[in-house]
């Protein structure tokens, strides 16, 4: 039977057997009313969770701990007060990461969000993160987690997201992806991975050898359309040759034209052609609410379950 | 003893319903108190006792709180789990001397002991408990000693809310106690006004509700407290928000329905009962480790009305999407919860009683349609049961296929189907099944009686089998074979191998042999075939477990076609 491995993507997140659940559940329910739900456990489809989160952050997050939805709700999170990320990292990086993290920063309208009170003009605001629906303090937080957390996967920046424990950011999680896609004894092996966990999905996929083979893949919410973070991908990565052998079957993105993360640019199947011929199959779905990033918005949409659906070949 | 990992691993048992395990660690714990000189600390006592108590293990639960007490070991709380395993257990009389004795230890201590304070009022609520449940039991308003039994249960709830208005929980047991008084013609003889009460209650719980302080109980006792007022649109509002609370589990929701159902007499007759008693139901049925036993009567009625459920229920709903803080909303989810709920309850209608005569079951059947067991069977009918039900064969000791008298409460219980043809058997050592070919006048009928019925899909996939275990797997059947009441089981599926079987664990009884077992999107996967305290491990793994054991649909099919 098939086995889907989920890779999460950047902030903090519940603790893994929650986050699982979280997304089995997001599945799993008709929220849509279009009678789709896929119940992957039912349906025989093993899964594992890929957790990353603990390397960046010192503890689980605990949202909606008294709610009842079980969503991974990122601008509840970004809501509270104590989650604004440190920034000072930024201070003390050399000029290459400067010059990427600058870039990337500029493409997400970042350094324009310079503080909690700051309302800016809309003419100085890139016109898509203009039209996210929330208040600029969050958005401005969301911003600040992906570039904290692309930098230092990315550069594979020493952190220490509690005491007493530093990891190598991009070293450990690479081993944590190794380990758990090592694991999968199945027949049909399938990776959806979401937000950051597609750039690190597609690392490792492509630039790390000891890496096994998939059957196929789902991004969702991907930033890997980011010019910033292609150039990273050199000189593995080409534009012409950027699918990744290991990808056995069908890669799959899905994106919401709302959806920030994606730096506004969501149809990634120029950037990563297989002998020059466009593969990817692109899927733009229309997600709802004000945050469009959600996984639990992406995995209710009729397309992406149709697709993932078809991927497990049942 | 290490006691920290005494408590993991038991609550490790307890969650994937290793019954007879954790009752056999318990008596671990029980020989090491008893035979050794060493205690363990009050803290871990008492959750140990808890943890018994969540999975309904009352028996076991009562022989550590005896074990407890006999060594000395007797803080207030635990003095009160071992009266409430009495009364769980059905043992009233030496629970009421229990509690009394905790009353008196607590009275004296009050001023200085908060546990003493809590406790004590703990005490005089389960001492109403037991008079509610035995006028309850007693069914006869009539009786002299039930008017008794109303009046001391008033009594006891009320001196507890009177003393301290915040202790809701008391409040509305007294106002069910009086309202059921009243519709019982009994004079309680205390001059309390219920439904002031009622309102009182649901007005301070609105005030907790509009500062964020309400808790579970608060919006259960608020949904109680509109059920007297007849206020049930409001009532179902409380009780969705209820079954959202991460704290309301199978227990409390088995609690807030026995109470609704046997206190408050709500049925598929009154307006209430047709509101709420479905979507409680329905909640309940999504909890692990549950079971509800249904009387075909009110199957019917639930059937019946579910049209007018659904138009209701649609006007209900607030469809913001999703409710994400615990609000007083009857939301979408609920309203899928019922939905899926009504999908299973329907899947009962095609379950059958199997006997030599129309007043005893001796199995349990299902129909199908023959093509989803052989294509060549086309579109014609067939029951499905275990061959130690139904067999020709002799070594069975089971009933003959002429001999088997089969009906379908849920459908037309006056109507009994004889004359069968065994189109299939394999033996109980083997898949243990039976497919019974209809008589042509049989078939004829049933086709006419089963007109509407959805007929259920046959999953191609077995459930997945994670660490730990998450798929649940529902059985319904007719409990001890008996001819009224309906059970829908809820198991957790602990394994099962590619060629046959599937293996599942149950908090209640085992399902009825020859019953089906449904996913939980109800796409029907097995046949229910036994249960033991010593089932062999599948794939290869040494030893036994305790498990019931159902035979994979495919399996037959596969076996039917080759």
């Amino acid at each position: 039977m098939p086995h889907i491995t989920f890779i999460h993507g950047i902030s903090n997140k519940p603790a893994e057997n929650k986050l699982k659940q979280i997304w089995l559940d997001a599945l799993a329910n008709d929220l849509l009313n279009n009678g789709d739900g896929l119940d992957l456990g039912a349906m025989g489809v093993t899964t594992s969770m890929i957790y990353w989160a603990d390397v960046l952050y010192a503890k689980p997050e605990e949202i909606l701990k008294e709610a009842v939805a079980n969503l991974e709700s990122t601008e509840e999170v970004a809501g509270k007060s104590e989650a604004d990320p440190d920034m000072s990292w930024r201070d003390t990086i050399t000029d290459e990461e400067k010059k990427m993290v600058d870039s990337l920063a500029a493409k997400l309208s970042f350094d324009l969000l310079v503080n909690d009170d700051y309302r800016p003009d809309e003419k100085d605001v890139a016109k898509t993160l203009e039209r996210i629906p929330l208040p600029w303090f969050i958005k401005r937080r969301i911003m600040k987690w992906l570039l904290k957390d692309v930098h230092h996967y990315l550069f594979n920046q020493e952190f220490s997201p509690a005491s007493g424990i530093t990891y190598k950011v991009q070293e450990e999680i690479r081993s944590r992806v190794l380990k758990k896609l090592n694991e999968v004894q199945s027949d049909r092996h399938i990776v959806v991975s979401h937000s950051m966990g597609t750039i690190i999905m597609y690392d490792c996929l492509k630039r790390v050898a000891e890496c096994p083979a998939i059957d196929g893949l789902m991004t969702v919410g991907s930033p890997l359309g980011i010019d910033e973070v292609q150039d990273k991908f050199a000189p593995e990565w080409t534009r012409a040759n950027g699918f990744p052998e290991k990808v056995k079957g069908p890669w799959i993105n899905v994106y919401d034209t709302l959806d920030p993360v994606t730096g506004f640019d969501g149809n990634i199947a120029n950037d990563y052609k297989r002998n020059g011929e466009e593969v990817i199959e692109v899927i733009n779905e229309q997600n709802w609410g004000s945050w469009r990033h959600n996984i639990t918005n992406y995995f209710s949409e009729p397309k992406l379950r149709a697709a993932l659906l078809n991927m497990l070949n049942l | 003893m290490d006691i920290n990992q005494f408590i993991t691993e038991l609550q490790d048992k307890l969650k994937e319903f290793e019954l007879n395990a954790a009752a056999l660690q318990c008596e671990t714990l029980i020989d090491f108190l008893l035979q050794g000189d060493q205690q363990i600390p009050v803290a871990k006592a008492e959750k140990i006792l808890q943890q018994l108590r969540n999975k309904r293990m009352f028996t076991t639960m009562k022989k550590v709180a005896e074990a407890y007490c006999t060594i000395g070991l007797t803080s207030f709380k635990i003095q009160k789990q071992y009266a409430q395993s009495m009364i769980d257990s059905g043992e009233y009389v030496p629970a009421v001397f229990v509690l009394k004795s905790l009353i008196a230890a607590t009275d004296n201590n009050q001023v200085t002991d908060l546990s003493a304070v809590t406790e004590n009022a703990e005490a005089r609520g389960l001492i109403g408990r037991i008079y509610k449940q035995l006028y309850v039991n007693a069914g006869n308003a009539a009786n002299p000693n039930c008017k008794q039994y109303i009046s001391l249960a008033v009594n006891a709830y009320y001196q507890v809310y009177a003393a301290d208005k915040t202790k809701t929980w008391h409040g509305i047991n007294t106002v069910a106690c009086l309202e059921r008084a009243k519709r019982d013609q009994i004079d309680s003889r205390l001059k309390i006004d219920s439904l002031k009460l009622a309102k009182d209650i649901l007005s301070d719980i609105q005030e907790l509700e509009d500062k964020k302080m309400a808790d579970a109980w608060d919006y259960a006792t608020a949904a109680e407290a509109c059920v007297a007022l007849n206020k049930p649109d409001e009532a179902i509002k409380w009780l969705s928000g209820y079954a959202r609370m991460p704290d309301c589990d199978a227990f409390e929701l088995a609690s807030t329905l026995r109470q609704l159902e046997e206190v408050w007499q709500l049925n598929m007759d009154d307006p209430a009962g047709i509101l709420l008693l479905p979507i409680l139901r329905a909640e309940l049925m999504k909890r692990l480790g549950s079971e509800i036993v249904l009387d075909i009567a009110e199957i019917k009625k639930q059937q019946a009305l579910e049209s007018v459920i659904d138009a209701k229920y649609s006007s209900l709903v607030e469809t913001k999407n999703p409710v994400k803080h615990l609000e007083k909303v009857f939301d979408n989810d609920s309203f899928k919860t019922y939905k899926w709920y009504m999908l299973g309850a329907a899947r009962a209608l095609a379950v059958a009683r199997i006997g030599l005569d129309s007043s005893k079951g001796f199995g349990t059947g299902f129909l199908l349609k023959g093509k989803d067991l052989k294509d060549d069977w086309g579109e014609e009918l067939v029951l499905i049961t275990n061959a130690h039900v139904v067999s020709n064969d002799p070594a069975e000791n089971a009933m003959r296929p002429e001999e088997a008298i089969v009906i379908f409460e849920a459908i037309d219980n006056t109507k009994e189907f004889r004359d069968f043809e065994i189109l299939f058997s394999s033996p109980s050592t083997e898949l243990d099944a039976t497919v019974l070919k209809f008589s042509k006048d049989s078939q004829v009928e049933l086709t006419e009686l089963t007109r509407g019925l959805k007929f259920y899909p046959v999953s191609k996939y077995l459930p997945a089998i994670e660490t730990p275990p998450t798929q649940k797997a529902y059985i319904i059947g007719h409990p001890f074979g008996g001819t009224l009441q309906i059970s829908f089981q809820d198991n957790l599926v602990i394994d099962h191998d590619k060629s046959s079987k599937i293996h599942y664990r149950t908090p209640t009884e085992g399902g009825n042999s020859g019953s089906p077992v449904f996913n939980q999107q109800w796409d029907l996967i097995g046949l229910h075939h036994a249960g033991s305290e010593e089932m062999p491990c599948l794939n290869g793994k040494p030893g036994t477990y305790e498990a019931n054991e159902g035979i994979w649909i495919q399996a037959i099919r596969k076996k039917i076609i080759s």
